[in-house]
């Protein structure tokens, strides 16, 4: 059994809160860079910093980033390290991770809260993890050894998922407890928050009031899809009402640096994803939103 | 709970539909199977809605590789890509184009004609490292219908490029698609 027991290496500490001037102009907003949307991505300005996936440039030239890192100040986020996966994390992925790393010099690295792989079988997107202590061991493990490998602070996120895998813990105080033994931050999805609780039929606000909101650093949001009788996160609609009530009660909370829109559908949405921008832009500020 | 147990048992239980319909019809004996009793707590409508996703998500990505092809399929995509991905999972970076290009091999073998043979040609490439392929396509769809045709796919600069010729009625049409 993984032991619960701290050791302090040479991890990269949490980023430091920007100054209270900065802090005072609210969060960043910024998008998930896709490569559909470069040239309109490069040609931006209200666009304030970028989201990297790392394995979209695990195969091939990496030119590209250093581009994108003189323009924007970037984050790195993977998908599939699978930190829940018991062992030592896959090499192969994690020396692929530091490269993307190495070549985006990003502010700070993430990935999630679940696992994509056991054995030989690779299920090739986020799955839970039961919440006990044992599991929170094993993710808080794995979070610093990827912050030690990259040399860069950490921050985990919080996935949508359509099975309860139970557990000894509520899902907020399982992420508590590994952000607390990771030394890692939270990137917490506003939309996955929405989408689990509307299907497991809890409090959003509730849960929120749970985390350890000094942990919160960076959010994604995206609209949500109605399907079946389930919410879904197709990452393809305009943020709906309710979300941005919510984020309005995340960033009443929690020191956010960064608001990142998560889209992976409808890229020729062009003015439906400025509008998103704007409307965002707005919202952390502090104004009123002009809908539509 | 033991980690490894559950999380391999859970992986398998996503993995296979025959487990997960066993498991629906006795979940202590395949919990006790797969090395974790406790799993037997997890509900078998969740597992397959999660299982779904899973699926369904690779179908999307496939979608992306392959538009004309799943065009073509129309509302048998979701099924047959269901069909076909119960027997195959990809693995690695490229798990996405692995799989469009699985799906296209399973069609083919299937010989369903819905299937684009330039994508097909196009995905094979892109997964492989020569820098230049050729191929000919006995159903290149073309604006003027399905045409006896030569593909050219090279790799320059890290891009993909095809290169299409066709014989058309009178005379004989050539384009260059980038492949992004």
């Amino acid at each position: 059994m993984t032991s619960l027991a701290i050791e302090t290496g040479a991890q990269a500490p949490l980023p430091a809160p920007r100054s209270a001037g900065n802090l005072a102009r609210g969060p960043r907003i910024g998008l998930g860079y896709r490569q559909e949307l470069g040239s309109w991505t490069l040609s931006r300005t209200d666009v304030e910093c970028l989201e990297i996936t790392a394995e979209h440039f695990f195969e091939g030239p990496l030119d590209h980033l250093q581009e994108l890192r003189q323009r924007f100040p970037l984050f790195v986020h993977g998908l599939g390290l699978s930190l829940g996966t018991p062992g030592p994390l896959d090499p192969s992925t994690l020396r692929a991770f530091q490269r993307v790393v190495e070549a985006a010099d990003p502010e700070w690295i993430s990935e999630h809260i679940s696992f994509t792989r056991s054995g030989d079988l690779d299920l090739g997107h986020l799955n839970p993890v039961p919440r006990t202590r044992e599991m929170a061991a094993i993710l808080a493990d794995h979070a610093r050894e990827l912050a030690e490998a990259c040399g860069k602070p950490l921050i985990l996120e919080n996935i949508t998922t359509h099975l309860d895998p139970g557990g000894d813990m509520v899902e907020a105080d399982f992420l508590n407890l590994i952000c607390e033994r990771g030394d890692c931050g939270l990137l917490l999805d506003v939309t996955n928050l929405l989408i689990n609780a509307r299907n497991f039929g809890y409090d959003p606000v509730e849960w929120l009031s749970r985390v350890d909101a000094m942990r919160i650093r960076q959010l994604h949001i995206v609209g949500y899809s109605f399907r079946d009788g389930r919410y879904q996160d197709s990452h393809s609609a305009p943020i709906q009402d309710e979300l941005f009530d919510l984020l309005d009660e995340v960033l009443r909370r929690a020191q956010v640096e960064a608001v990142l829109l998560e889209r992976d559908e409808r890229f020729e949405a062009l003015n439906e994803i400025e509008s998103e921008l704007a409307r965002l832009k707005e919202r952390v500020s502090g104004g009123t939103v002009r809908v539509g | 709970v033991e980690p490894s147990a559950w999380v391999e048992g859970q992986a398998r239980l996503l993995g296979s539909g025959e487990l997960r319909t066993r498991f629906a019809e006795n979940p202590q004996a395949v919990a006790a199977e797969l090395g974790e009793p406790r799993l037997a707590s997890l509900d078998p409508a969740e597992l397959e809605r999660q299982a779904a996703t899973l699926v369904a998500k690779r179908r999307h990505e496939a979608a992306k590789l392959l538009p004309r092809t799943f065009e073509a399929l129309g509302r048998d995509a979701a099924p047959i890509f269901e069909e076909f991905a119960a027997g195959f999972w990809p693995e690695g970076a490229t798990r996405h184009a692995q799989d469009a290009s699985a799906f296209c091999g399973w069609l083919a073998a299937r010989k369903d004609l819905r299937l684009d043979p330039e994508e097909r040609l196009r995905l094979r490439f892109a997964l492989g490292k020569q820098h230049v392929l050729l191929g000919l396509v006995r159903r290149l769809k073309t604006d003027r219908g399905c045409r006896f045709g030569l593909l050219a796919v090279v790799r320059r600069q890290g891009r993909v490029h095809v290169l299409r010729i066709y014989l058309a009625l009178p005379g004989r049409a050539t384009d260059l698609v980038p492949l992004r």
